[in-house]
């Protein structure tokens, strides 16, 4: 086809569009019905019973402080990168990186320091609350960045899986009573990284086939 | 682009968005001959300017409603034409990857050839070694007596993408098989 046919073609089936809103306004948008999500499902289950006690240990509040982050970071990369242009810095990036890093590394020091505690190793509830919440706010995500143009679909898929999943793990550590380190190293931190993998492999395609033929 | 051109293309995608396909028109021949240059002068002047050209047009008529007519046209519209330009690169290579050297062609078949003198053997070849998408769409053109529109909606393309696919597709077959080389 020649291109000035194309042209012809594409403006022939232009329709009127609606300018998205800003990235910060969707991010905005997400983070209402990601944090309405956390809530409900914080309500539903009930939050931990020793939550008064808990918000005054420094592993507890440095653990949640770093998936807030580590939610906020990658929402807000995520939604930027999702427009061709839009004023991008790696800091954001590395943002997101270092407090999704921030996580486990807090835990792995518990478990050097205090060593492994008794508790559950696993529990189905956390991990099922985890790739509940992660599945319905990642969703909502992928479908808000479907609509604009992610011409690097697998950086932004990634950071979108990471925001998912980590806005699924805040709230499930505000339910789950257990804070020893192997409970959180392996039932939420190796189920939230299977989860954001298969949420990974799942959205990429689908921002990948939004801007390639 | 020119502090002008920038200046006019913002004007009319705020008419395209507002569904002004006369304007829309305007800014897509303009930024045609823009990423021209813009690819010439990265790449030189190589034979698949033009897949750069419509992929990026492609791209634009796709996320025309990602531009914020508060903010300058040229990084948005730049940034779609260097990942477009980055991607066509990237296909060129693997095409190129996957062709067939001159001496490693196999050999002429010592049975005669059909009457119409059409290799297919060589035919085949050159499908194979098509990328996937490009391979299914003529296939479905050409042998499966699929419709454009049938293949559209079997591959959640649409239509223009489907055509455009397939035309390179044949340009890259017409390489392949050392037909002559049309230029667009």
């Amino acid at each position: 086809m020649k291109t000035d046919e194309l042209i012809l073609q594409l403006a022939k089936s232009a329709l009127p569009v609606t300018p998205l809103p800003s990235p910060f306004v969707r991010l905005l948008r997400w983070l209402a019905l990601a944090a309405a999500l956390a809530a409900v499902a914080v309500l539903a289950i009930g939050p931990r019973a020793d939550l008064a006690v808990a918000v005054t240990r420094p592993t507890f509040v440095v653990s949640l402080l770093a998936l807030v982050v580590a939610t906020l970071s990658s929402a807000a990369a995520a939604f930027v990168l999702s427009v061709p242009g839009a004023g991008r810095s790696s800091l954001q990036r590395a943002l997101a990186v270092a407090a999704t890093l921030a996580w486990p590394l807090v835990w792995f020091l518990v478990l050097a320091n205090a060593g492994a505690g008794r508790g559950r190793l696993f529990h189905a509830g956390c991990a099922l609350e985890i790739a509940i919440l992660s599945a319905v706010s990642g969703g909502a995500l992928i479908a808000m960045l479907r609509r604009a143009a992610p011409l690097q679909p697998a950086w932004t898929g990634g950071i979108a899986a990471t925001a998912a999943v980590t806005v699924a793990s805040a709230a499930t550590q505000v339910i789950c009573p257990i804070d020893t380190a192997p409970h959180q190293l392996v039932g939420h931190i190796l189920i939230a990284s299977i989860v954001g993998s298969a949420g990974f492999l799942v959205g990429w395609p689908q921002l990948r086939r939004r801007t390639r033929i | 682009m020119t502090p002008e051109q920038g200046r006019q293309s913002s004007e009319w995608m705020q008419l395209a968005q507002a569904g002004d396909q006369i304007a829309y028109a305007s800014l897509l021949a303009m930024l045609t001959s823009v990423t021209r240059r813009f690819a010439r002068a990265r790449v030189g002047d190589v034979g698949w300017i033009d897949d750069v050209v419509q992929e990026t047009l492609l791209t634009i008529h796709g996320a025309r409603q990602t531009y914020d007519p508060a903010r300058p046209f040229a990084p948005w519209f730049y940034a779609i034409a260097s990942s477009r330009l980055i991607d066509v690169l990237r296909r060129e290579r693997r095409v190129r990857s996957r062709e067939l050297a001159d001496d490693s062609l196999p050999e002429a078949s010592s049975a005669p050839a059909p009457d119409d003198g059409i290799d297919v053997q060589a035919i085949h070849a050159a499908l194979a070694s098509l990328p996937a998408r490009q391979r299914d769409i003529i296939e479905g053109l050409k042998f499966r007596d699929e419709s454009v529109r049938d293949i559209a909606g079997r591959t959640k393309m649409t239509e223009s993408a489907v055509k455009v696919t397939a035309h390179r597709g044949y340009r890259t077959l017409r390489r392949l098989l050392g037909g002559p080389r049309r230029e667009d």
